[in-house]
């Protein structure tokens, strides 16, 4: 095959990055979730009280 | 000691047997709730630093028997793939079949010639391993080819998926790479979303998971990309003794040292079953394929090894709590029903515990996964809601807040607290998890007459897709167990991805 130009290689690494980037978007989504979760419990106790 | 006191070891001892029975229920929640709990640091475990641009020269591979209606445009879109030219060869492997599969693909290798080949078994329906061992092996008697996607007939790959892939096995220690399979009919009905619900849990989520823990269950048979090395390094062939020909791959590659890994945003495509008996018929196979698989790595079970991470604990409590997650919920109910006789108070502590746990962890699960893949998200909403089921749904909301049920049922109806009416809800609660897997058998064994067809959907969500799954489960353990026949059965595809 023809060898990637160098400006596909760069757009290649861009790539990579970006995605390993988007990775970190899992931290806030599974925080998000776990206050929900939590608050509810909060709400529970409190009509429960 | 006096016979009292006898007694009174014998009823503790027997309580602690019942509360290890009951205890068990809690694996399979606990095991969601651990790969849940460890998917966000696949933010910093992931593989995205030892990759790297690199295209090397890839020849796909494509099982065909009777694909005439999907098979055109599935090489099209491969055609249009965003990967060079040159590095790109397309080998349908013609599994004798009798529609127009052969002429499109012979269209298709005129036109393209070196790109597209046709290869024909004239003796075929062997099943789908067979089919790719005839490609595998033509492939490999060249030296042409540097890595081999091996994939299903009917999936659509993203236009980047391929380059997204390839760049994972710039890093020589990887053997094999998967994409993120998508439900991707255009016209979903409610089985469809249900599966591209569980798809988000069972590959975005778990697979992400398993990436952590170091150990992959399954790279998917529709997207399997391997390097050569590491498809020589297997025996050079699919193994056909399974029905779960793809996990089998995953394991052997494994067990040679080489990583696997899942690429969450390389995207591909595929139409899954619409109908119950048609998604239990694919579901059969792959659970029958699975009970295979952990006979024949049998010695391989909780026995850490160097080279590989599939005997560790972690991914052992994985998959024998999908495995055996039918076992573990009638075990649980045998022991809430046998404590509800002897210490009821402690039945229903012990039946509130597990449901309380299950409400968190199923409302956590599925409010990260929705956010996994927010468009097939917002499209299975209502399955979301409703994928444990809304007897299950109902459970929860009772042991969450236990004067629901007499505000809502037992007081305006005049049901008092010691009554038998209370004693049957009792007994129907404890025993929900098996009562739902038999709810969902029925679910199926109406599906097939003209009322039941009308009745399914709804009585799917009351059941549950997840008892569904458990029913098809159990039914794998019989087969396996009576030894029936183990046919390769096909899933029909229509080409509803295409629209």
């Amino acid at each position: 095959m023809s060898d990637p130009t160098r400006a596909e290689v760069v757009a290649g690494q861009r790539e990579i990055r970006e995605d390993a980037r988007r990775e970190w978007r899992l931290v806030p989504k599974a925080l998000l979730a776990l206050v929900i979760v939590v608050a509810i419990a909060v709400v529970r106790e409190l009509l429960l009280r | 000691m006096s016979v009292a006191d006898w007694l009174a070891v014998l009823d503790t001892v027997l309580t602690v047997v019942l509360l290890l029975l009951v205890l068990i229920g809690f694996v399979p929640v606990l095991a969601t709730a651990f790969q849940f709990l460890v998917l966000p640091f696949h933010a910093v475990v992931n593989h995205y630093r030892r990759a790297a641009p690199y295209w090397p020269r890839v020849a796909v591979i494509v099982p065909a028997w009777n694909e005439g209606l999907v098979i055109g445009r599935s090489i099209d879109r491969l055609l249009a793939l965003d990967y060079p030219e040159d590095a790109l060869r397309i080998v349908v492997v013609d599994d004798a079949s009798t529609d127009d599969t052969p002429q499109v693909v012979l269209e298709r290798a005129a036109a393209h010639p070196g790109r597209v080949v046709h290869l024909r078994r004239e003796q075929g329906g062997e099943g789908k391993a067979h089919t790719l061992n005839h490609g595998i092996a033509r492939v490999l008697a060249e030296p042409w080819a540097e890595a081999i996607l091996i994939m299903d007939a009917d999936v659509v790959f993203a236009a980047d998926s391929l380059r997204k892939m390839t760049r994972h096995l710039a890093d020589p220690r990887v053997g094999a790479v998967t994409a993120y399979i998508a439900e991707g009919s255009r016209d979903r009905n409610h089985v469809t979303r249900f599966i591209a619900l569980e798809y988000i849990m069972a590959q975005l989520a778990a697979r992400r998971a398993q990436t952590v823990l170091g150990a992959i269950a399954c790279l998917a048979g529709g997207a399997q990309l391997h390097s050569r090395t590491n498809l020589e390094a297997i025996g050079g062939r699919i193994p056909t003794g399974t029905l779960a020909e793809d996990t089998m791959t995953t394991f052997e590659s494994q067990l040679q040292g080489r990583r696997m890994v899942f690429e969450p945003h390389a995207v591909v495509l595929a139409e899954e079953p619409r109908t119950i008996d048609a998604l239990w018929r694919q579901r059969l196979r792959w659970a029958r394929g699975n009970v295979q698989v952990t006979r024949h790595f049998s010695k391989m079970w909780f026995r850490p090894s160097r080279t590989h991470r599939l005997g560790s604990l972690s991914f052992g409590l994985i998959w024998f709590s999908i495995l055996l997650l039918p076992v573990m919920m009638i075990a649980a109910s045998v022991g809430l029903l046998l404590l509800l006789l002897v210490h009821g108070e402690i039945a229903d502590l012990a039946f509130r515990l597990m449901w309380i746990l299950a409400a968190c962890v199923y409302i956590f699960s599925v409010l990260v996964s929705v956010q996994l893949d927010p468009r097939n998200g917002a499209r299975s909403w209502l399955e979301a809601l409703l994928f444990p089921g809304l007897g299950s749904m109902l459970l929860m909301a009772v042991a969450i807040f236990p004067q629901l049920l007499d505000l809502i049922f037992f007081e305006p109806l005049g049901i008092a607290p010691d009554s038998a009416g209370r004693l049957a809800w009792l007994i129907a609660a404890y025993v929900w998890g098996p009562l739902s897997m038999l709810g969902a058998w029925l679910v199926r064994a109406l599906e097939r007459t003209a009322v039941g067809r009308v009745l399914s959907p709804p009585l799917l969500y009351l059941f549950g897709y997840g008892s569904l799954l458990c029913a098809i489960t159990v039914d794998s353990y019989f087969k396996e167990w009576r030894r029936a026949d183990a046919r390769w059965e096909k899933t029909e595809k229509v080409g509803r991805v295409f629209g």
